[in-house]
């Protein structure tokens, strides 16, 4: 009885996922956040909001498992404001009552999501990395050193979920068709989006990377950067940073990987220069495979790294990049 | 002889006649210079009147007459008046505007948290409670450090005329309101949230007492670090902004100050965003947003003369019933140890073997 009982609430439950997309396109994140509301159970609906959400519903409606798209298209969510969004949200809420309220935990989800939460008087659970039921949630707190199981009692659930820690959904074999929603209400003046710049790559965009080449203080300059790029082709991998590399100005912010910065779990983690410091071990101990470079052998990066090189790096990388092609 | 006394007396006669002839004179020069200056006279007094003729008629043309005069020296004098009256009341409003912008537009709260030192290493409770705090060296938040030192600025480029710090949890809270205090803050609120409770607090509960508190304090400004280093949430700054239904700029890297705005550069996915908040608003620090500094020693003996008010939540009216309950807090999963290679062929060997090549 108890499990016909648990079946009954999971037929019960109903999750909103707010997806995340760029008014081009939608953003892999959002699949990571389709998979951890599958093992929620329960109904699932997706809400996309924008100013041009033709492409993101268009990717969504092929996925499978999904009982509603929504579509909130305006000029009153142009840079995706949390100010804006969060009425969105509350009256999508309000006329369907879902038991829970999930999105990617980036930097979109992370503010919108307690916004949101306030709004309903929920306490909301950032960067959730497991689910074992509909209320009990695994996440990790002090950068990554202890791992928390918590029980939510709010009625209503309101996570964000860390996308390296759920695969993301393949978006295959749906058919479902969007629903516009009013937007009536959502227009602000209270926040307006100026303007946007962000870094040009070619490569893979570094949370969803397969693997990762990272550089530290120990690359010395920008201009010696080129060298993890050169190796990054090669691999087809994407460049991160350590905050050192960072504050000493050889690449930009968003570069950084760290608990103050991406979390990234790829199947490959080459740390080149990095020391390794807690806080950037936080944003990639869980990626499958760790190689370090480094020419201190008493550098903590070798702690977790199951291939250490003790090298020069300025010999080690050229050389690993020639004998890659 | 007698010609003589006749020759006298015909000089007697004409000396006689002479002197008659000169006083004639004399009388005749005296009428005249009486007659010439009568007549000068008269001539002074019909230009005086002249003038005053056309003076009268000038001033009839230009200014009416006297009783005019007089009535429009009395208009203008109420009209004066009115114009001070009213510059007056203009200036009043002006001045009330300018207290009330020292007052209103400047008033900043920072919410400054104690946990365990970044550098520290923690460790898991052996009943997996918990980590533990005891003993263990802590200190300011590095997030809200950023958000002091970011007040602070504002106060000394005469942007905030009060900063308030504001903490919430056990007696040892007040250690980090005494080091926001000699960075510079004004005064401190510490909200006593002890035991139990304070294993439970949240987010949620803090920033409705931050919310209440902003309130209290007539706050214009709240900033935040974006995140704490122990639980990691992330939460405080939007929470707060949403129980004000004030605008939010998280992850802010750079606030820029304008009259009844500010125009913020976030750090989002993929690079930076600009957005402008209308004031009042609640900002969350991001760690690129400055450099914090080091109080002195003289700061720091300052500080101690500062005041810091103690507080309850259930003072303040903020129930802070716990919205969570703690399964279990574990060490992550340990690696396996790894392998020291010997050169670099050793690595592509085993990258090759591992199939990332």
């Amino acid at each position: 009885t108890n499990s016909k009982f648990s079946n009954h609430l999971k037929r019960l439950q109903s999750t909103l996922i707010i997806a995340e997309h760029d008014n081009k396109g939608l953003l892999p994140i959002t699949q990571n956040a389709l998979t951890a509301a599958k093992k929620l159970g329960g109904e699932i609906s997706v809400l996309v909001a924008g100013t041009k959400c033709g492409p993101a519903a268009e990717a969504l409606s092929k996925a499978n498992g999904l009982s509603k798209i929504l579509v909130a298209e305006s000029d009153a969510f142009s840079g995706f404001t949390a100010e804006s969004l969060t009425p969105l949200v509350i009256s999508t809420q309000k006329q369907f009552n879902y038991t829970h309220i999930v999105a990617g935990a980036s930097a979109f989800g992370k503010a919108l999501l307690p916004r949101v939460a306030a709004k309903l008087d929920v306490s909301p659970i950032s960067d959730v990395i497991g689910i074992k039921s509909p209320d009990t949630f695994i996440r990790s707190i002090y950068a990554g050193n202890a791992i928390q199981t918590l029980k939510a009692n709010d009625p209503i659930k309101i996570l964000s979920v860390r996308g390296t820690s759920f695969e993301p959904d393949v978006l295959e074999g749906g058919s479902v068709k969007s629903e516009p929603v009013s937007t009536d209400g959502c227009a602000t003046d209270m926040t307006v989006f100026v303007s946007q710049e962000l870094s040009k790559s070619d490569r893979p965009e570094l949370t969803s990377a397969k693997s990762v080449i990272s550089g530290g203080r120990g690359l010395k300059s920008g201009d010696n950067f080129k060298l993890l790029y050169d190796l990054a082709d090669k691999l087809n991998a994407a460049v991160g940073a350590s905050r050192a590399a960072v504050d000493a100005g050889f690449v930009a912010n968003d570069l950084q990987v760290g608990q103050t910065g991406k979390i990234v779990a790829p199947d490959l983690y080459i740390a080149v220069g990095i020391s390794g410091a807690i806080q950037h071990l936080a944003g990639m101990k869980d990626s499958k495979t760790i190689v370090a470079i480094n020419k201190d052998p008493e550098a903590p990066i070798f702690q977790v790294a199951d291939y250490g090189l003790v090298a020069d790096l300025f010999k080690a990388v050229p050389e690993l990049t020639s004998k890659l092609s | 002889m007698a010609s003589q006394t006749q020759g006298i007396q015909q000089l007697l006669t004409a000396e006689k006649r002479a002197a008659e002839k000169v006083a004639e004179a004399r009388k005749r020069k005296a009428r005249r210079i009486k007659q010439a200056r009568e007549e000068a006279q008269a001539e002074i007094e019909n230009y005086r009147r002249e003038r005053e003729r056309q003076f009268r008629e000038y001033e009839a043309k230009y200014m009416g007459s006297r009783e005019d005069i007089a009535a429009k020296i009395d208009k203008n004098t109420e009209l004066m008046l009115c114009d001070v009256e009213s510059d007056v009341k203009n200036n009043k409003e002006k001045t009330f505007l300018y207290i009330s912008f020292i007052n209103k537009m400047a008033r900043v709260l920072v919410g400054v948290k104690r946990v365990i030192d970044y550098a520290v290493k923690i460790r898991v409770k052996p009943d997996k409670t918990g980590v533990v705090t005891e003993g263990v060296k802590h200190s300011m938040n590095p997030f809200d450090e950023i958000a002091v030192e970011e007040a602070v600025r504002m106060k000394e480029k005469k942007i905030a005329a009060e900063i308030i710090a504001v903490s919430c949890g056990p007696a040892q809270s007040q250690e980090v309101l005494r080091t926001a205090l000699a960075m510079g803050v004004d005064k401190g609120i510490h909200v006593e949230v002890s035991g139990s409770d304070y294993e439970t607090l949240q987010p949620i509960h803090v920033s409705k007492i931050l919310a209440k508190i902003a309130q209290n304090e007539k706050a214009d400004m709240i900033i935040v670090g974006k995140q704490a280093i122990d639980d990691d949430a992330n939460q405080t700054a939007q929470m707060t902004a949403a129980v004000l239904d004030w605008p939010q700029a998280t992850f802010a890297s750079k606030v820029e100050h304008g009259d009844k705005e500010i125009t913020v550069t976030r750090e989002v996915d993929g690079g930076l965003e600009t957005i402008k908040c209308k004031l009042p608003a609640v900002i969350s620090a991001d760690l690129r947003l400055n450099e914090p500094r080091y109080a002195t020693l003289p700061n720091i003996m300052k500080a101690k003369k500062k005041p810091i008010t103690k507080t309850t939540a259930k003072d303040l009216g903020v129930d802070i019933s716990p919205r969570i309950s703690v399964v279990s807090v574990e060490d992550p999963p340990v690696r396996q140890p790894g392998v020291i290679l010997p050169d670099v062929d050793a690595l592509v060997g085993k990258l090759k073997e591992g199939g990332h090549i």
